[in-house]
Parts: C-alpha cells; sequence; structure tokens
C-alpha cells in the first residue's frame, strides 16, 4: 500500500510555522511590556513628587492617579488582546499546513485539491 | 518514518478531515483598519503638537488661543472611538457553536472585547480634563508633563494593539 502522509515531516512543519510566529510576536510583546509599565512606574513617581512640591493641585492628583488606574486596567486587555491575535495566527498557520499535508494526498489520489473555506463573516 | 497507511476508509476520511478542518480556523480579533490606525497617527502628531507648545505651563488667559485646538484633537479621538466601537468584534469560532458550548462549559468563558474603544474614551477624558484645567486656572508644566506622559501610554495601547491586527 502506498504512504499518503508524513506525519514525521507534518510535525516539523508544523513547529517550524509555530516557531515563526512566536518567534516574531514574542519580542515585541516583551518590549510593549517593558516600555508601558516603566512608564506607568514613573508616573506614579512623579504624580507624588510633584505633588509633594506643590506643582499640582490635590484635584489634579487625585486625577492622575485614578487615570493610572485605568491605564493598568486598558494594559492588561491590550496585552490580553495581543496574545489572542498570536493565538489566532498560531492556530490558523497549524490548520493551514494540515490542510495542506492532507490536500496533498488528495491532489496525489484524485489529481484535484480541495481549497482551504474562507472563514465565514 | 512513521506514516498514515491507505486503507479503503483511508481517502474518505482524509476528504471528512479536509472538510472538517476548514471549519477550524478561528477569528480572535477584529479585522485591521487601516483608516484607524491613519486617524490615529494623525491625531497623535496633531497632540503632541499641542503638548511641545504647552510644555512651559500656560496661564488661564492663553486659554481662548488654544480653544480651537483643544475641540479638534478631543473631536478627532471620539471620532475614532465610534470608529472603533462600530467594527465588528469577531464571533465565536464556526467550530464550536452554542450548544457545544454550554455543553463544555466554554460559555462562563469571558470573551475579550476590543480594548481600542475604552482606550480612545480614556484620551477623551484626559483631554478633556487638561481642557477644563487650563480653562480654569491656567496649567503648570508639572502638569502638561503629566498629561503628555498618560497620552503617551494611551496613544501606544491603541496604536500597538491596532497595527497588530495586520496579520
Amino acid at each position: 500500500m502506498a504512504d499518503i502522509i508524513d506525519v514525521k515531516k507534518l510535525v516539523a512543519d508544523i513547529k517550524t510555522t509555530v516557531s515563526g510566529i512566536i518567534d516574531k510576536d514574542f519580542p515585541a510583546l516583551t518590549d510593549f511590556q517593558e516600555r508601558q509599565l516603566t512608564g506607568m512606574a514613573e508616573r506614579a513617581a512623579t504624580i507624588a513628587a510633584q505633588s509633594l512640591a506643590g506643582r499640582i493641585t490635590e484635584e489634579q492628583r487625585k486625577f492622575f492617579l485614578d487615570d493610572l488606574a485605568k491605564d493598568a486596567k486598558t494594559f492588561a486587555a491590550v496585552v490580553a488582546g495581543l496574545v489572542a491575535i498570536t493565538i489566532e495566527k498560531a492556530w490558523n498557520a497549524i490548520v493551514g499546513v494540515i490542510w495542506g499535508a492532507i490536500n496533498a494526498a488528495v491532489k496525489s489520489a484524485v489529481g484535484a485539491a480541495i481549497p482551504l473555506p474562507k472563514f465565514p463573516g | 518514518m512513521p506514516i498514515v497507511s491507505r486503507s479503503r476508509f483511508g481517502f474518505p476520511l482524509l476528504v471528512a478531515l479536509c472538510l472538517a478542518l476548514g471549519a477550524c480556523t478561528i477569528k480572535l480579533a477584529p479585522e485591521y483598519d487601516q483608516s484607524i490606525v491613519d486617524g490615529l497617527t494623525k491625531a497623535n502628531v496633531t497632540t503632541l503638537t499641542l503638548f511641545a507648545a504647552l510644555a512651559d505651563g500656560a496661564t488661564k488667559a492663553t486659554y481662548p488661543t488654544y480653544e480651537p485646538k483643544y475641540d479638534q484633537i478631543v473631536g478627532e479621538f471620539d471620532a475614532l472611538r465610534l470608529q472603533a466601537v462600530a467594527r465588528p468584534d469577531p464571533s465565536t469560532p464556526s467550530m464550536i457553536n452554542a450548544t457545544s458550548e454550554k455543553l463544555l462549559k466554554l460559555d462562563a468563558i469571558p470573551k475579550l472585547k476590543t480594548p481600542t474603544p475604552e482606550v480612545l474614551q480614556n484620551i477623551v477624558d484626559l483631554l478633556t480634563q487638561m481642557r477644563k484645567d487650563h480653562k480654569g486656572a491656567g496649567l503648570t508644566s508639572a502638569a502638561v508633563d503629566l498629561f503628555k506622559k498618560s497620552f503617551v501610554t494611551k496613544m501606544d495601547q491603541a496604536l500597538t494593539y491596532e497595527k497588530a491586527l495586520k496579520r
């Protein structure tokens, strides 16, 4: 009987594809986190220092602290969103690789490939 | 090497797998929108230019000169917020319908909301407060610096997320 799919090669192809995505996205995410967390820490220190020095009012101090809390919340939401984008890319890339392998096998059997359906919506 | 051997069920199984996999692609984030990125970039430049002009602080008396600029940037960011709100959020992945979600208890997992509308609302609130302070008592250089730092944090969040949607 002829063999249709080389599973070892398929696994290697999936690993290469996923590594490519993660190697690209992970450093960008790390840089973003570093910028944001450093910026927020510096702001907290500046708010305290400027308030003590009398260069901002009590009302402004309260506003800036509440504002900082909001930024911490949206920072977490953005990080989660960026991770979701990476997961989506990796998942769909894996599906694409597997589809390609199966399609190659189907094509060799019947002489025609099956196109990957588009995601609806 | 490990192989998948052909049997009388092998070929139909392959076709069934193809069709099943086709339903398995997912979408966990909205579509990239170039006009939102362009709008954010433009509004960013305008706002940072305003911060540069106010870097040394500004008295209450100077407010009328800057009022049109405040109105412009608050309006621009509010318009971008509405654009982001109007953009469709991705639906549940096609391979998991509502019944399956319930059976697998996936309906308890909160769906991620796009962060951009909230970030832009925070920018509108920030600039509105800055305008209010300038009009009320003027702005010290320290206050302008803190408003700017806050703005930069938010713009970084919005631009980083929106640009990442281009995939």
